[in-house]
C-alpha cells in the first residue's frame, strides 16, 4: 500500500466535494428530456480533469466516492448500479485514450468516455430488466453522449487551463 | 508526433461517426407508430397485454410486488404510468407511450411498458391476465 501525501489527499477530497456539489445541483435542475439517461452529467467535468491530472488509482477514488455519496445524498440508491457500471466503462475507456489524445483535444476523450458510460448503463438496464428491446434507446443515448461529452470536455479544458491547482506537474511531490 | 496526430484524427472521426449513427438511429427509432397492442412486462415476462382498439373507457392497472406499487393508466389513445412509489419517478415523467423504440421503463421495479412486436400478437400465446 502506497502512502498518500496529506496534500494529495486534501486535493482529491476537494475534487470529490466539487464533483458532489455539481452532481446535487444538476439533480435540482428540471430534466432536459423525458428519456431516462439523457442528461448533461456535469459532475463528469471533474472526472475528465482527474483523468488527465491524476493517476488511475486516484481518479478511481474520486469517482467511486462521488458515486457512492451522490447516491446516498440524492436518495436514489437504485441508480447506484447503473452509475457504477457506466462509470467503470467510462473510466476504462478514458484511461486508455489518455495515452493517445493530448490535453488540447480533451473533448474527444470526453465524448468517447460519455458514449462508453451510456453503453455501460444501457447494458446494465438490459441485464436488470431482462428486456433486450431496451437496446433501442442506444441511438438516442449515443447522440446525447456525444453532445453532453463534448460539452463537459470543453468545460474540463477551461477548468484545466485556469485553475492554479492543476498547474503543478502530475506526480510531483509537494 | 505524427502518430499522435493520427490517433487524434481517428478518435475524432469515431466521435463524428458515432454522432451520425446516433442521429440516423434516432430518426429511425422515432418514426410514427401504428401498433395498437401494448404489453406490460415484469422481469422480461409479459404480465398484461391490451389491444388499445378494444379499450372503451379509461382503466387503471395496479402492479404490486412486495413493497413496489405501480399504477398504469390504459386509455384508448395510449398508456402511461400514473404513479409509482419509487423515488426517481422516471417512468411517470416519461408520459404516454408513443414509440416502439422508447418503452416506458421502471428500473427500480423491473417493469417495462411497450408496444408488442409486430406479428407477435397473432402467435396466439395469450398470457395476459386482464382483470
Amino acid at each position: 500500500m502506497k502512502t498518500m501525501h496529506a496534500r494529495k489527499l486534501a486535493e482529491l477530497s476537494l475534487m470529490t466535494g466539487v464533483a458532489l456539489m455539481i452532481f446535487i445541483i444538476e439533480l435540482q435542475l428540471p430534466n432536459l428530456s423525458p428519456v431516462p439517461g439523457v442528461k448533461l452529467g456535469l459532475a463528469n467535468i471533474i472526472t475528465v480533469c482527474a483523468v488527465y491530472r491524476y493517476s488511475m488509482r486516484e481518479t478511481l477514488l474520486i469517482v467511486a466516492a462521488r458515486i457512492l455519496l451522490g447516491s446516498i445524498f440524492s436518495g436514489q440508491a437504485v441508480t447506484l448500479l447503473y452509475s457504477a457500471a457506466g462509470s467503470a466503462l467510462c473510466l476504462t475507456g478514458m484511461m486508455l485514450l489518455r495515452r493517445l489524445i493530448p490535453l488540447k483535444h480533451i473533448w474527444i476523450c470526453s465524448v468517447l468516455g460519455a458514449v462508453c458510460h451510456n453503453v455501460g448503463q444501457i447494458l446494465t438496464a438490459i441485464a436488470v430488466t431482462r428486456t433486450p428491446g431496451l437496446i433501442a434507446y442506444l441511438p438516442i443515448l449515443l447522440v446525447s453522449g456525444c453532445v453532453a461529452g463534448a460539452f463537459t470536455g470543453f468545460c474540463a479544458q477551461f477548468v484545466l487551463g485556469r485553475s492554479a491547482l492543476w498547474r503543478r506537474r502530475r506526480g510531483s511531490h509537494f | 508526433m505524427c502518430r499522435s496526430i493520427n490517433a487524434v484524427g481517428v478518435c475524432a472521426a469515431i466521435c463524428i461517426a458515432l454522432f451520425i449513427i446516433g442521429i440516423a438511429g434516432t430518426i429511425f427509432a422515432l418514426r410514427p407508430q401504428a401498433e395498437r397492442i401494448v404489453e406490460i412486462l415484469q422481469d422480461g415476462t409479459v404480465i398484461y397485454r391490451f389491444d388499445l382498439e378494444t379499450i372503451q373507457e379509461t382503466m387503471t392497472v395496479e402492479i404490486a410486488d412486495g413493497d413496489f406499487t405501480n399504477i398504469a393508466e390504459v386509455r384508448r389513445d395510449g398508456v402511461r404510468m400514473l404513479s409509482a412509489n419509487c423515488p426517481d419517478q422516471t417512468c411517470v415523467q416519461m408520459g404516454t407511450l408513443r414509440y416502439r423504440a422508447l418503452p416506458i421503463v421502471c428500473l427500480p421495479h423491473h417493469l417495462t411498458i411497450r408496444f408488442a412486436e409486430t406479428g407477435n400478437a397473432s402467435s396466439g400465446e395469450i398470457d395476459a391476465i386482464t382483470e
